[in-house]
């Protein structure tokens, strides 16, 4: 067995991967013997014990708010040692000449990148570690002193949304945007009803008493932000004791005759809540009232007439049992990492062609330009609107021979700013798929579906921008 | 028939400047020939392209034009590379590291074990006299024992073929020494040296061959012996005859039918000097 280590180690350290191993080990003894890596850390430290000083408008809100705060300054911090360090580290090598002696070993052009960048891949998550267990230790003891529980829930999402009209007083129009595939808005005086259809949800994840999350757009009377609703619940078993139900402040009722040859009576526990505009809150259902196959519905309708309600998709979820919360905040964390792997790829490979401070910059815009990505994703439409308006307004004018000043930019201008953001889209990684703080302040599971997401995008980026610049640090040479 | 261990075939390399424009000729149509075993040096002024043609030998540099072939393979080719060693013009070091940590990083670049990498580490550094600075951060070494621990580390793979950029540039005249002695030992193990630089009398000290370079072509190249004897002149070194004697022996080459041009006493370089002076004081110590 001894025998059989020791030849893998030898058999590693004569393959490539032994140089890029020994590159890799240097770069992060380089690290952290240099000064600005010790600073960066002790900023860190102090901004994550900064949070101690939080305030929170209510205890519980505590731990969500640290957990966020947390995870933010470690994900800046992460990002000013990836650009930091890795943005100067090869740009240092070539200016003070050392890439001489180092080429002339053999150590492959990729070698060189892929140890320099693994080096600087395994301080951040030897970084991140150390955030996590400071972090994680700290929540704990904040939790545990009054200031919120410690858990995270899976948010279970409909299988189907539907809206029905009850009267054809209601108004219903549906809208999509590129973040928001649907939103419904229904308005006018009738009775419109908007329907969850839960289904397949994993009973065993579910507590006794089950939590549903609502955050719906409400708009009331006079711009009022806020409005009186009516939840319905359609229980899925036949029994349903009304004990239970009055308990969580359910009102039940046959909504028609129940039928002998019908599966299940038709039955609708209501409740009228006081909502807020896209101001979360939670309802509680008994557990005994999923169907089998882990099926309920959920409806929601206006109380009053005159109220504008929005609803998406993921407007109403239903939570599962509390689930660890080292566990997804790990994963959190693991998600940050995966975007210093690519703000790190993308100023490494800046670092082939560019000199340290140039580098820097780009490696920062990277990440600024990576953060607003969101921004350019959501104006494109407006700019598609802005554009068709800008063009039948052109041709108006061409019609009427009037060809008076526009309130808009000229088509040109608004045609090249398309370009320019549909490119950008195109380079530019999307940076806010990684963060997870939204689902850490809501206390929900970080899916695992989305970590993979990120684990794909992310290697998928990486691996491009490292081999454009091996393509780069290949063409080079140096005098 | 000797083996060529370094070759050039009408090695050019012309740089360009910005969109092409301003073109330089740095090198221009080099063919060499280094043998296994040999010391060759390469003379010039600067700008005259011995950096750039060693350059070029390295892989750090691509030819525009001509091969360049380092015992048999391109010179990018990673096994020629295992087999190299190359010490710059200046020891560009990484300066966080120690001597030993230097010498042991460049040693797993090559896949040594670690034990082999501590032997050969602690060798070297004992070699070049560094055995008590070993421990210490590289960027509080002086020029010169930096320019020891660069030494070192150009030799920590045992190379076949070494090469030396201005080896003895900025070094102090014992260091310098040194070098040189090291040099000519590295000859006897049957290493294979080509060096470059602009201090005649480090050529002259160690190498069998010379080439001279200038504006990017090898003007001269051939045997340090035959290249710096005169021809049609004779040298007598005579010790212990007597200043009213040497009349005569003038006379006598005259009568010989040569043309006696002077007559001198012979001078120490001022390197010896030096050396005999530090190094007496030395044992005196």
């Amino acid at each position: 067995m001894r025998s059989s280590l020791a030849a893998l180690a030898l058999g590693l350290r004569r393959s490539p991967l032994g140089a890029v191993g020994a590159l890799c080990g240097l770069t992060i003894r380089e690290s952290v013997r240099k000064k600005v890596f010790v600073i960066l850390v002790v900023f860190a430290a102090v901004m994550l014990a900064a949070t101690a000083l939080l305030p929170a408008i209510r205890p519980e809100d505590r731990v969500p708010l640290i957990e966020t705060w947390a995870q933010r300054a470690i994900t800046f911090f992460g990002v000013l040692i990836a650009v930091f360090l890795a943005g100067v580290s090869l740009p240092d090598d070539i200016e003070e000449r050392r890439i001489f002696t180092l080429l002339t070993k053999p150590l492959s052009r990729w070698q060189l990148l892929a140890g320099r960048f693994s080096g600087f891949a395994l301080l951040l998550a030897g970084f991140a570690l150390a955030a996590f267990a400071i972090c994680a230790v700290f929540v704990r003891v904040v939790a545990h002193r009054g200031g919120g529980t410690l858990a995270s829930r899976t948010e279970y999402a409909a299988r189907e949304i539907r809206v029905e009209e009850e009267d054809a007083q209601s108004k219903v129009e549906a809208r999509s945007s590129e973040t928001d595939p649907l939103i419904g808005i229904i308005s006018g005086p009738g009775e419109t009803v908007a329907f969850w259809a839960f289904r397949g949800l994993d009973l065993e994840d579910l507590p006794e008493t089950v939590r549903a999350r609502l955050s719906l757009e409400v708009q009331g009377p006079n711009m009022l932000s806020f409005g009186e609703l009516e939840i319905l619940v359609r229980p899925q078993t036949r029994e349903v004791p009304a004990a239970d139900a009055a308990a969580l402040g359910w009102d039940v009722r046959f909504v028609s005759e129940p039928k002998p040859d019908a599966p299940l009576p038709l039955r609708v526990a209501s409740r009228k809540v006081f909502a807020k505009h896209l101001v979360p809150f939670e309802i509680e259902i008994p557990r005994g009232w999923f169907g089998k196959n882990g099926s309920i519905d959920v409806a929601v309708k206006r109380a009053r007439p005159g109220l504008t309600l929005g609803v998406r998709p993921a407007s109403v979820t239903v939570l599962s049992a509390p689930h660890s919360f080292e566990w997804n905040f790990a994963k959190a964390i693991a998600s940050t990492w995966l975007l210093w792997m690519v703000v790190l790829s993308l100023t490494v490979a800046g670092s082939t062609v560019l000199s340290g401070p140039v580098n820097l910059i780009f490696g920062l815009s990277v990440f600024i330009a990576g953060s607003m990505v969101g921004f350019v994703r959501e104006s494109l439409p407006v700019l598609q609107e802005r554009i068709a308006a800008a063009e039948q307004e052109h041709a108006e004018a061409d019609h009427d021979h009037d060809h008076g000043p526009s309130d808009d930019f000229p088509v040109a201008v608004l045609r090249f700013s398309q370009a320019v953001s549909r490119v950008s889209l195109a380079a530019i990684p999307d940076l806010n798929a990684f963060d997870a703080s939204p689902s850490i302040l809501r206390g929900a599971d970080i899916p695992a579906s989305r970590l993979a997401d990120s684990l794909a995008f992310a290697l998928a980026y990486s691996a491009g921008a490292l081999l454009a610049g091996l393509a780069f640090l290949r063409m080079r040479e140096f005098r | 028939m000797s083996e060529a261990v370094i070759q050039t075939n009408n090695l050019t390399k012309v740089f360009t400047g910005f969109l092409g424009r301003r073109k330089n000729t740095a090198v221009d149509n080099l063919n060499l020939a280094v043998e296994r075993g040999e010391v060759v040096g390469v003379l010039g002024p600067n700008g005259s392209g011995k950096t750039t043609t060693m350059k070029m030998l390295l892989g750090l540099l691509y030819p525009t034009s001509g091969t360049a072939m380092v015992l048999g393979k391109d010179p990018t080719h990673i096994a020629t590379k295992e087999r190299i060693g190359f010490l710059p013009e200046e020891s560009y070091l990484y300066r966080f590291l120690t001597a030993v940590e230097t010498l042991e990083f460049y040693g797993k670049l090559f896949g040594m074990p670690r034990a082999l990498r501590r032997e050969r580490a602690e060798q070297l550094l004992d070699q070049v006299g560094l055995k008590e600075a070993k421990n210490r951060p590289v960027r509080e070494y002086s020029k010169g024992m930096a320019r020891r621990v660069g030494l070192a580390q150009a030799l920590i793979n045992d190379p076949e073929v070494i090469f030396l950029d201005e080896p003895t540039s900025g070094l102090d005249p014992i260091v310098s020494r040194q070098v040189k002695d090291l040099i000519l030992e590295l000859k006897r193990q049957g290493k294979t040296v080509f060096m470059s630089s602009h201090l005649l009398a480090d050529i002259e000290d160690v190498c069998d061959r010379v080439g001279i370079m200038y504006q990017g072509q090898l003007r001269a190249m051939g045997s340090l012996k035959d290249m710096i004897r005169i021809p049609d002149k004779t040298q007598f070194l005579v010790h212990g005859i007597e200043q009213e004697k040497r009349l005569e022996v003038a006379q006598a080459i005259e009568a010989a039918g040569g043309l006696l041009e002077d007559i001198t006493e012979p001078k120490r370089t001022l390197e010896d000097l030096f050396l005999s002076i530090i190094g007496k004081r030395r044992e005196e110590n």
